[in-house]
């Protein structure tokens, strides 16, 4: 499983430079990861695959376009996020439907929601509940647990969106465990 | 106890040989020489790339466009009427210009001095008062 503290080891200045094998280590790094996220918003295995596919030709493309090597990660969701936009638009869905804003600061960590072997099932059905802007930032949190800055650079929204999206995904997703015990 | 990432990453391990085989195919990719696209395939891309998406938008500005257009035409049409109708009253100046120039004329000084003197610079007043007590 991918870790996610490596970062600062990714051979990305090698990517830059145009290294098939650079290309290799990173997209072994993140084809899961990637895919999770894609497959968690799209539900659909081969557009799943597609769009990490996509994502992959459209980095090796446009590498020169990523201002800092330690965002890599960030700057490759940000590729796939809006794959799957394109998507969901050619599907005529609405991703980004809006939710009041949420004043408090929000620094919780995405391990701080244990879940028990026998609540999995659950808490997956429960994610697929959520409206897609609540899971795509609660996706970014989870797997990647990235800062809420570049969650908002990923998605293209507002820092205070990002806070209150997060907000209200995890408190949804507490009540419906709590719920469901 | 499993975190949600542990959870979802390994919900989706099946699908690793799948990413593998992609993975290897997009680094494919890199190798191909690039060929230049042919034209029309590159208008028809960036048609759907650039107009498709935000046809609204564009169907606006075009609008925009025609309405300012028409907006300039007219009002070039109507500046030119207004200089036809100038004409005249160029002429009318002209002809007021005349007959003042006329009356001027007639109106001649008739002590020149009287104007000269008018138009003589004031002396310092410390001067006059000096002539005086002489």
């Amino acid at each position: 499983m991918p870790e996610v503290a490596d970062i600062e080891q990714l051979p990305v200045p090698q990517a830059r430079a145009g290294e098939p094998a650079a290309w290799d280590t990173l997209f072994r790094r993140y084809q899961l990861p990637l895919y999770v996220y894609v497959f968690e918003l799209v539900h659909d295995e081969q557009a799943g695959l597609d769009i990490v596919q996509e994502t992959f030709i459209a980095a090796v493309k446009h590498i020169g376009s990523l201002r800092e090597n330690g965002k890599f990660g960030s700057w490759l969701f940000g590729i796939a996020h809006q794959k799957v936009f394109q998507h969901w638009r050619k599907r005529k869905e609405n991703l980004f439907d809006e939710f009041p804003a949420w004043p408090d600061a929000f620094e919780d960590s995405p391990d701080d929601l244990l879940i028990r072997r026998e609540q999995e099932a659950g808490f997956m059905k429960l994610l697929e509940q959520l409206p897609l802007a609540q899971r795509s930032v609660l996706l970014l949190h989870y797997i990647e647990d990235f800062p809420l800055e570049e969650i908002g650079r990923i998605t293209e929204t507002q820092i205070g969106t990002v806070k209150s999206r997060l907000h209200y995904a995890k408190k949804s997703l507490r009540k419906l465990l709590e719920e469901k015990p | 106890m499993t975190t949600p990432r542990e959870i979802l990453l390994s919900r989706h391990q099946a699908a690793l040989p799948k990413l593998d085989t992609l993975r290897a195919a997009a680094l494919t990719t890199m190798s191909q020489p690039v060929e230049p696209w042919p034209p029309a395939a590159f208008w028809l891309l960036a048609w759907r790339e650039l107009f498709l998406p935000v046809r609204f938008a564009w169907s606006g500005l075009a609008a925009i466009w025609v309405l300012l257009i028409a907006v300039n035409f007219f009002q070039h049409k109507a500046s030119s009427q207004t200089k036809s109708v100038s004409a005249p009253m160029g002429v009318s100046f002209h002809e007021q210009q005349r007959m003042l120039n006329e009356l001027l004329a007639d109106r001649t000084p008739i002590n020149p001095d009287a104007d000269r003197q008018k138009i003589s610079p004031p002396k310092p007043h410390t001067e006059l008062t000096r002539i005086e007590f002489v």
